[in-house]
C-alpha cells in the first residue's frame, strides 16, 4: 500500500524520542538467557528493531549457530496504537491494524506472520518522514 | 584414593602459611560443593555471623573426584564461603567455573584449596605440585584479570609455551598454568567482582572478587605435573565414556536428531558445540571446550575477541548493540570481552544498563539531575559505553561508587530499592540478585529453588525443555514433543520421586501443588551432589529430555552413576547420591541459619506478587507444560503473579518434605540426626535456633 | 628394575652433574640434566623473576655433557628404518581443546590419569586468535625417526612385526637423549618420571587398561575419545617435509552449516 506523503509537523514528530511514559516495550529471546525486554523511544527505534527480527527461521534453524535466530516480539496491535495515539499518525495507524488483524492464543507465530508486512509499510513512512527532513538527527 | 588426589591446600593468608587437609576426612561428603560446606562448617559456623570481608572468612575452591578423568563435562570448580552480593544477608553461597583449573589442580595432586585470613599486603598464591608459595603481588595489583594471568604464565613458566617445561618437583608438562584472578573491581572490594581464569571461566555471582580484594589477594595458579588421578575402573570408564557418546550425543556432523527441539536441546547433554556462544558468529572460528567436555560450548573467534564468553556474558548488551547498528556487531564481542578482563558479573550489568537507561529516560539519572552522572547516554550500544561505566566502578567515581555494590543496594543508595522493587523497574527478585530471565512468575522452579536458597540458582535441568523447547514450538508452530511425554520422560527418571508426572504440572495450581514440591526438592538435592559437588556441568546435565537419545529419553539417572562408579569404585546408587545432595542442602541451611535466616524473610520482591508477568506491552510468551481439565499441553503463563498466601502454603510443604519445623523453617533434631549430623543440631540448638 | 640398569643410571648421572630424577625439591637455578642441544634448547629465553622461590617451574637449560658410557650398551643404528604400518594424522583447526585425547592415552597405558604421561599433547591459549589458539601434537612415527638415532641403549626402536616406533621400558636409562634428538615442538617423548623411563606413542599396542584391542590394526584410545573426530588413524606415510601430511581436514561440510567453523583449510 502506497501512505500518502506526511506533513511537515508530522514527520518531526515520528522522527523525534518520546517520553518514557510512552515508549514501547520490545522483547528479545536468545537461548539460555531469558527474554531481555527493549525498551524503544522512537518511530526509527521501532524500525530497527523489526529489521533486526527474522522471522522465516524453521525449528531446525533454532538450533543452529546461535546469534542469528533469536525470538523478537513487539506487540503489533500495541505499535498500530502507539503510531496513532503517541506519534499522531492515523493514517499509518489504520493501514498497519488491517495488516494486524486481531489477537492471537499465540502471540509469538501470530508476529512471524505479520512482522514483513508491517515492516514494508514503517519502513516507507520512515523514508517518507527522512526525505521530508533530511537534517534530522 | 580413587578419583581424590588425598590432599586439600589450606592457605592462611595472614600468617603466610600453608598446610595440608587429608581428603578422607570429607570423603563422605562427594567432592565440590558437599566439602567445602563441610570444611566451611567446621572452620567457620561457631562464629557466624560475619561479614564476607572479615579476615575470617573462608573461601573454598574445591575440585570433585571425577575432574580431569574420563567422565565428561566434570572438570569444573566450585568456589563458595560468605559472599557479599546477597542482599539483605551476605548468605553462604557459591559459584562455579570451568576451563582448566580444577584439572590442572587435580594434575598438581590437589583436590582443592581453602583460603583463609588475610594478608597485609597484595599476594598471590603459587602452586608448583606440592610447592605452594605466596609471593608478593605488588606488580600485579592494579592489573585487570586477563593481564594477571599473562603476567603470572610469564613469571611461573617462562616465555613462550608450547615445549615441555619442568617443574621444580622434577615432572614435565607442555601446560600453562591456570589462574584465578580478580581484575581491578575485586582489588576495590566490589560485590559485584567476579573470579575469572583464562577469558572467560568467571565464577561469577557472588562477589567473590570482592572477597579477594578483601583479603589482598590477587590470584591464585596452578601448574602440575607429579598428579596421576587414580580410577578404580579404567576399562569401564573409557566403554562409559563412549556409550555417552555414542548413544546419548552422537557424531556432531552425521547425526539427525529423533525430534528437532529448536534451541533448547542446546542445554541437553547432546547439544551441538558453540551453543554457548552468542555473539558475532565469523566463519573463521572454532568451538571451545573445557577441559575434559565433549560438548564445547564456547567457541575461539579469528579475530580473538569473544574468545570464551558465552550466554550472559555475550548476549547482555546484544539488544543496545542491535538497537544501535540495526544488527549485533562486533562491539558486542567486546562488550563481552568486557566481562572477562574486568571479572564482573554479567548478570548484574545485564539489569544495571537497562535500569540506568530508564531513570535517565525518566529525567532522574543523568547530567545534572538527581542522580547526577556524566555517563555517556548517546554512547550505549557501543562497548566503549560498557567500559565507562565499569571504569567508574573501579575509580569509585559518579555513579560508578553506588553501582559496584551492586543493582540493589546502589538503588537503595538513591532512595529508590522499595519503589523499584514494587513496580520491577528494578527486577531483582530474589536475595538482590538480578532476575536471571526465567521469572519466578512464570517458571516456577526456577524462582522457588532460588528463593529456598540463597541466589539465582542458575540450574538449567528442567529449563530446557519446560520453557525453551516449548517456545521454540511457539515461535514456529511446530510441535514435535507433547507436554505429556515431556512429564512422562521425567516421571521416570527424577528418582526418588519417580512415578509422579504431575511434578511436571506449571499451571496456576500445579505451582503450589504437593506435587510441585517434590520437583524443587529433587532439583535442590540432585545439583548439590552431582552437579556440585562431583561436577557434571550444568549445560549438559540433568540430562532428561534428549533429542538425541533413544525415546528422548537422556542418561540421567544412569550416567552420573556409570561415571562416578567407574572412578571412584565406590558402586553406589543414584538414590544415595541424592541422599548425600539431601545431607549437603541441610547443612547449607544450618549455615544459613547461623546467619539469621528464618521463613520470614523467605520472600520475593514486590514486583513479583503485584505485577502481571507481561513481557511485552500484550507480552510475548512464557509456555510451559501444564495440566489442565485432564489434558496435558503447553500453555502460556502470561500475565501470571505469585499469590502470596499460596506462596506461604507452599513453602509449609516442602519445610514439611524436608523434615524442617513449618513456623522457622529449620531443620529439626531428628531429620538432622537421621542424615547424621548430630553436631550441627547440637550447635543449632545451642543458638535457639533448632526446628 | 633390575640391579645391573640402576648401577648404570647412577654411574650415568654422576658423570653428568645433578640428576633430575634423584627426588623433588631440586632448587630453582640448579642446572638441569639436558643432552645436546635441540631446537628446543637453543633460545636463550630467561627464567622466572621469582628466582628464590622454589616453586618456580624452571626452563630445562643447556648444559655440556661429556659422557663415561663405558657401563651402557650401546647400539649401531641402521641406515635404513622400515616404516610404520600406522600413522595418527591430526586436525588443528578442528580441535576444542578439550584434552579428552590426553585423558585417554593416559588412562588407557597408565591405568590413571595425568596430562603429562599423555603421549598426545594438546596446548589451549584462550587468548589467542583461531587457529593459532590450539595446538595438537602428534608422534609422527617418523620414517627417519631421530629418537631411535640417538638412543644408547636400543631400548627405542622399530618394533619388526609393525614397524611402530616403540620403547623397551626395561632398557631405558632416561638419559633423555631421545627427548632432545625429537624434532616435534613439544617432544614427542613424554618422560615418565614415576616409572623411571621414556614413554611415547606406540599406537595403543600395549594398553592394558583398555578393554580394546589397539595396534596398527586395532583401535587407538585418543581417536576414540575425541568428541569431534579431530583424530585420525591412517595406514599411508604422511607427507615427510615439514610433517605437513601429519595436520590434515577432517571437517565436513556439515561442520560449516552448523556454525562450527570453515569446512575448507
Amino acid at each position: 500500500m502506497n501512505l500518502s506523503e506526511p506533513a511537515t509537523e508530522l514527520a518531526k514528530k515520528i522522527l523525534s524520542k518520546v517520553p518514557w511514559q510512552n515508549r514501547l516495550v520490545a522483547s528479545i529471546t536468545r537461548q539460555m538467557t531469558g527474554i531481555t525486554m527493549i525498551d524503544i523511544y522512537s518511530f526509527e527505534e521501532a524500525v530497527n528493531f523489526l529489521r533486526s527480527c527474522r522471522s522465516d527461521y524453521s525449528l531446525d534453524e533454532l538450533l543452529i549457530s546461535g546469534s542469528s535466530a533469536t525470538i523478537n516480539y513487539l506487540d503489533l496491535s500495541a505499535l498500530a496504537n502507539w503510531v496513532g495515539d503517541v506519534l499522531g499518525d492515523s493514517e499509518l495507524s489504520q493501514a498497519l491494524r488491517e495488516v494486524v488483524g486481531g489477537e492471537s492464543e499465540n502471540p509469538l507465530l501470530a508476529f512471524r506472520e505479520k512482522v514483513k508486512p508491517v515492516l514494508e509499510l514503517m519502513e516507507q513512512r520512515l523514508e517518507q518522514c527522512k526525505a521530508k527532513l533530511p537534517e534530522a538527527p | 584414593m580413587k578419583g581424590h588426589m588425598g590432599k586439600i591446600l589450606r592457605v592462611n593468608l595472614t600468617n603466610k602459611t600453608v598446610k595440608t587437609i587429608d581428603t578422607t576426612q570429607y570423603e563422605e561428603w562427594g567432592g565440590g560443593h558437599g566439602i567445602g560446606s563441610a570444611i566451611f562448617w567446621d572452620l567457620v559456623a561457631s562464629q557466624l555471623p560475619i561479614s564476607p570481608y572479615d579476615p575470617k572468612n573462608v573461601v573454598t575452591i574445591m575440585t570433585s573426584p571425577l575432574a580431569g578423568t574420563l567422565a565428561p563435562t566434570t572438570g569444573r570448580t566450585e568456589v563458595q564461603g560468605l559472599g557479599p552480593q546477597p542482599y539483605p544477608i551476605e548468605w553462604f553461597t557459591r559459584s562455579n567455573f570451568g576451563g582448566r583449573f580444577a584439572v590442572m589442580l587435580k594434575n598438581a595432586g590437589w583436590d582443592g584449596i581453602v583460603i583463609e585470613g588475610k594478608a597485609d599486603k597484595p599476594c598471590w598464591v603459587n602452586i608448583v605440585d606440592d610447592d605452594v608459595d605466596i609471593p608478593d603481588a605488588a606488580d600485579l595489583w592494579g592489573l585487570d584479570a586477563w593481564e594477571t594471568q599473562e603476567e603470572i604464565w610469564r613469571e611461573v613458566s617462562g616465555g613462550k609455551f608450547g615445549k615441555w617445561v619442568e617443574t621444580s618437583t622434577g615432572r614435565y608438562t607442555t601446560q600453562r598454568p591456570a589462574v584465578i584472578a580478580i581484575s581491578q573491581l575485586g582489588e576495590v572490594q566490589s560485590r559485584i567482582a567476579c573470579l575469572m581464569h583464562d577469558a572467560g571461566n568467571g565464577a561469577g555471582q557472588g562477589g567473590f572478587g570482592g572477597v579477594f580484594g578483601a583479603k589482598n589477594l590477587k590470584a591464585v595458579s596452578v601448574i602440575g605435573a607429579k598428579g596421576a588421578i587414580e580410577v578404580a575402573d579404567p576399562k569401564a570408564l573409557f566403554e562409559t565414556w563412549k556409550w555417552a557418546l555414542e548413544n546419548y550425543r552422537g557424531n556432531i556432523e552425521t547425526r539427525k536428531p529423533l525430534a528437532s527441539l529448536g534451541s533448547g536441546e542446546l542445554l541437553t547433554f547432546g547439544g551441538s558445540p558453540t551453543v554457548g556462544y552468542m555473539g558475532l558468529r565469523e566463519k573463521n572460528m572454532r568451538p571451545s571446550g573445557c577441559t575434559g567436555c565433549p560438548k564445547a560450548c564456547r567457541a575461539h573467534l579469528g579475530s580473538g575477541i569473544g574468545n570464551e564468553q558465552q550466554c550472559v556474558e555475550s548476549v547482555y548488551y546484544g539488544s543496545y548493540v542491535g538497537a544501535r547498528y540495526g544488527a549485533i556487531t562486533i562491539e558486542n564481542d567486546i562488550a563481552a570481552d568486557l566481562t572477562g578482563k574486568f571479572a564482573i558479573n554479567a548478570y548484574e550489568l545485564m539489569k544495571i544498563i537497562p535500569y540506568l537507561q530508564a531513570l535517565n529516560a525518566m529525567g532522574v539519572l543523568g547530567k545534572g539531575k538527581p542522580i547526577d552522572t556524566d555517563l555517556s547516554f548517546d554512547m550505549l550500544g557501543t562497548a566503549a559505553f560498557v567500559e565507562e561505566l565499569v571504569r567508574k566502578m573501579i575509580k569509585g567515581k559518579d555513579i560508578g561508587l553506588a553501582l559496584r555494590e551492586g543493582g540493589v543496594r546502589a538503588a537503595k543508595q538513591w532512595g529508590r530499592m522499595e519503589a523499584d522493587l514494587k513496580t520491577g523497574l528494578l527486577p531483582y527478585a530474589y536475595w538482590g540478585y538480578p532476575e536471571h530471565g526465567y521469572d519466578p512468575r512464570t517458571e516456577a522452579e526456577w524462582g522457588y529453588g532460588s528463593i529456598l536458597g540463597e541466589r539465582d540458582i542458575n540450574e538449567h535441568d528442567f529449563n530446557s525443555f519446560v520453557f525453551w523447547y516449548p517456545l521454540s514450538f511457539f515461535a514456529t508452530g511446530d510441535y514435535p514433543i507433547s507436554a505429556k511425554e515431556v512429564a512422562q520422560i521425567c516421571s521416570e527418571k527424577l528418582v526418588p520421586y519417580t512415578g509422579d508426572p504431575l511434578m511436571l504440572d506449571y499451571s496456576n495450581e500445579g505451582i503450589y501443588s504437593d506435587h510441585f514440591v517434590k520437583l524443587v526438592a529433587w532439583h535442590r538435592h540432585y545439583t548439590r551432589f552431582w552437579k556440585q559437588s562431583i561436577g557434571f556441568c550444568d549445560w549438559a546435565f540433568a540430562d532428561l529430555v534428549n533429542n538425541y537419545a533413544p525415546n528422548n529419553r537422556g542418561m540421567t539417572p544412569d550416567g552420573e552413576v556409570r561415571f562416578f562408579n567407574a572412578v571412584t569404585g565406590k558402586n553406589i546408587t543414584f538414590a544415595e547420591g541424592m541422599e548425600i545432595g539431601r545431607r549437603i542442602w541441610n547443612l547449607d541451611n544450618a549455615i544459613w541459619i547461623l546467619q539469621g535466616r528464618h521463613r520470614d524473610m523467605v520472600k520475593y520482591s514486590d514486583y513479583i506478587y503485584d505485577v502481571p508477568w507481561a513481557g511485552g506491552i500484550g507480552g510475548p510468551a512464557y509456555p510451559l507444560p501444564m495440566y489442565v481439565n485432564g489434558e496435558w499441553k503447553f500453555a502460556n503463563a502470561v500475565g501470571r503473579k505469585i499469590d502470596r498466601a499460596k506462596f506461604e502454603d507452599f513453602k509449609t510443604k516442602f519445610y514439611t518434605l524436608e523434615g524442617w519445623n513449618t513456623s522457622s523453617g529449620w531443620p529439626t533434631r531428628s531429620t538432622l540426626e537421621a542424615l547424621n549430623l548430630k553436631h550441627v543440631a547440637d550447635q543449632l540448638a545451642a543458638k535457639g535456633k533448632l526446628g | 628394575m633390575s640391579e645391573h640398569k640402576k648401577v648404570d643410571r647412577r654411574n650415568f648421572i654422576k658423570g653428568l652433574g645433578t640428576g633430575i630424577i634423584v627426588g623433588a625439591g631440586v632448587t630453582a637455578g640448579a642446572t638441569m640434566l639436558v643432552p645436546a642441544p635441540t631446537q628446543t634448547l637453543t633460545e636463550t629465553e630467561t627464567t622466572s623473576k621469582t628466582i628464590t622461590s622454589q616453586t618456580t617451574v624452571t626452563m630445562p637449560t643447556t648444559t655440556t655433557a661429556t659422557t663415561t658410557a663405558t657401563k651402557t650398551t650401546t647400539t649401531t643404528a641402521p641406515l635404513t628404518f622400515a616404516s610404520s604400518k600406522g600413522y595418527i594424522v591430526v586436525d588443528p583447526k578442528k580441535c576444542v581443546g578439550c584434552l579428552s585425547c590426553m585423558a585417554a592415552c593416559s588412562l588407557v597405558h597408565e591405568g590413571k590419569v595425568s596430562l603429562s604421561l599423555s603421549r598426545i599433547q594438546v596446548l589451549n591459549n584462550p587468548f589467542e586468535r583461531f587457529p593459532e589458539d590450539i595446538t595438537q601434537e602428534q608422534c609422527k612415527q617418523c620414517v627417519n625417526p631421530p629418537c631411535v638415532t640417538a638412543c644408547p641403549t636400543g631400548a627405542l626402536h622399530i618394533d619388526p612385526a609393525t614397524g611402530v616406533r616403540v620403547v623397551d621400558k626395561e632398557k631405558c636409562i632416561l638419559c633423555l637423549r631421545c627427548f632432545a634428538a625429537c624434532r616435534n615442538v613439544p617432544s614427542m617423548m613424554i618422560p615418565n618420571a614415576a616409572g623411571k623411563y621414556m614413554q611415547k606413542c606406540d599406537l595403543c599396542m600395549d594398553t592394558p587398561y583398555w578393554g580394546e584391542k589397539g595396534g596398527v590394526d586395532g583401535k587407538h584410545a585418543c581417536e576414540e575419545a575425541c568428541p569431534v573426530k579431530a583424530i585420525k588413524f591412517v595406514k599411508e606415510v604422511p607427507e615427510q617435509l615439514d610433517m605437513s601430511g601429519y595436520y590434515v581436514n577432517l571437517r565436513s561440510k556439515r561442520w560449516e552449516e552448523l556454525g562450527l567453523g570453515p569446512a575448507e583449510d
